[in-house]
């Protein structure tokens, strides 16, 4: 892991300088860059590039080198991708034991919320003063979940975030607000528990045993997917 | 006996005793000299840390203050019912007491210059109850007249326990206006509990 200020502990992710990392793929390792990254900035011979995002649309470059193996996060990118596509790489990030539904009656549920996050606030969709706002700083991570548990509904206006999934997850309904990056039928396997648009929310509790099972699924999947990346 | 005592002065050899003792009081000078530079310099340490810790605190009242004044538009004024399942405290610089509040259930209320009065209004009206460990924090305030309850924790686990003056008793208007809110959150009665 390089070019960053934190790892995760519970990985085997040692930080290290770019010089050493530059080093490194002079030896023969592989370069793992994300979407964002220009070019091959380490000159590594072996490079994966990690789709996170529509290529192109946060930062980066929009078409990648022949040379590189192409690995996507999630099927919504998979359409914008100019590249021939190595395999799916999608790593469950959400940490469960911060995200999950104590079965607070969706009645008791008094909060609303909204997080626009990369996206851009729209005028005329909610009363911002009514509504808490999530940013990046505010609250902590491990609040997130308390504060989801409490909330009645999450107005989510970036369409690309860990916030949906981890909202559904603590039984929060999320309204996506489209800001055109996505459609409904990009978030796969969630397309039923989200409400695309504030004209389709109903305020339906979420189920979130069926989501759990979902998420079980993809934790399998993601030894299957890294063993292939290997 | 008095062999003994004959015993006990020969060991003790006063004179001895006392020209010893005396040379290593004056061996431990310089010894005891670093140890005071030390305890002055943690106590300097100690003093600008206080004062920053002051600065910082002083910084976010008049903050929450200017949010009361400028901010409040009417927000805190509206009173609708809603049900409160959120249990809060608020540390910040203050210090932290133990078995006052469960912290991995409840929610931390930070306080960043982005905040927003509303964000800290529509929080406290899901909220039933907020553990104050500021108890001078004008954060008490925007609690109460959002009709949550509020649990002053002090030193040695004293807590003084806040509720919201009836809303029924006060036009919205009254609440507009600064001065008049902290009327309201005084003329709240506080009951003392000892805990």
């Amino acid at each position: 892991m390089t070019a960053s200020q934190q790892t995760a502990r519970h990985l085997d992710a040692p930080l290290i300088s770019l010089v050493e990392a530059s080093a490194l793929c002079k030896r023969g390792f592989t370069a793992i860059y994300p979407e964002v990254v220009s070019g091959n900035p380490l000159a590594a011979d072996s490079v994966i590039r990690w789709v996170l995002n529509r290529p192109g649309l946060l930062a980066g470059d929009a078409v990648y080198s022949e040379n590189e193996h192409i690995f996507y996060y999630a099927e919504a990118y998979r359409p914008y991708i100019q590249n021939r596509i190595s395999g799916k790489l999608c790593m469950p990030i959400i940490d469960e034991t911060i995200f999950f539904s104590d079965d607070t009656p969706h009645i008791h549920r008094s909060l609303e919320c909204f997080y626009v996050g990369k996206s851009a606030w729209q005028d005329g969709i909610i009363e911002r003063d009514r509504a808490f706002e999530i940013t990046r700083e505010c609250p902590a991570k491990v609040d997130l979940g308390k504060l989801f548990r409490a909330s009645r509904v999450l107005y989510c206006f970036d369409n690309s975030t860990a916030l949906i999934q981890e909202a559904l997850l603590c039984g929060c309904p999320v309204v996506i607000i489209p800001d055109g990056t996505q459609s409904r039928q990009d978030y796969g396997n969630l397309e039923s528990c989200i409400e695309w648009g504030i004209e389709g929310h109903r305020g339906e509790p979420v189920d979130v045993p069926s989501l759990r099972a979902r998420y079980a699924e993809m934790k399998k999947d993601f030894h299957r997917q890294l063993l292939h990346m290997v | 006996m008095e062999n003994g005592g004959a015993y006990f002065r020969s060991v003790i050899q006063p004179d001895i005793f006392e020209s010893q003792s005396g040379a290593a009081a004056k061996g431990a000078g310089p010894e005891r000299v670093s140890i005071l530079k030390g305890v002055v310099r943690r106590l300097r340490q100690w003093w600008k840390r206080w004062q920053l810790q002051r600065e910082e605190r002083r910084n976010r009242y008049s903050l929450l203050r200017e949010l009361i004044t400028t901010d409040s538009r009417g927000i805190l004024a509206e009173r609708y019912h809603t049900h409160r399942s959120l249990t809060c405290f608020y540390v910040e610089n203050t210090v932290w007491r133990n078995g006052v509040i469960d912290r991995s259930t409840a929610y931390e209320v930070t306080i960043t210059p982005r905040t927003k009065l509303s964000d800290l209004v529509n929080l406290f009206r899901s909220s039933a109850v907020l553990y104050c460990f500021d108890p001078h924090s004008p954060i008490v305030q925007i609690a109460l007249a959002s009709g949550c309850a509020v649990v002053l924790v002090r030193v040695g686990g004293w807590q003084q326990r806040l509720k919201p003056a009836d809303q029924s008793q006060h036009a919205p208007s009254d609440l507009q206006a600064t001065p008049r809110l902290s009327a309201v959150c005084c003329s709240a009665s506080p009951a003392r509990d000892s805990v």
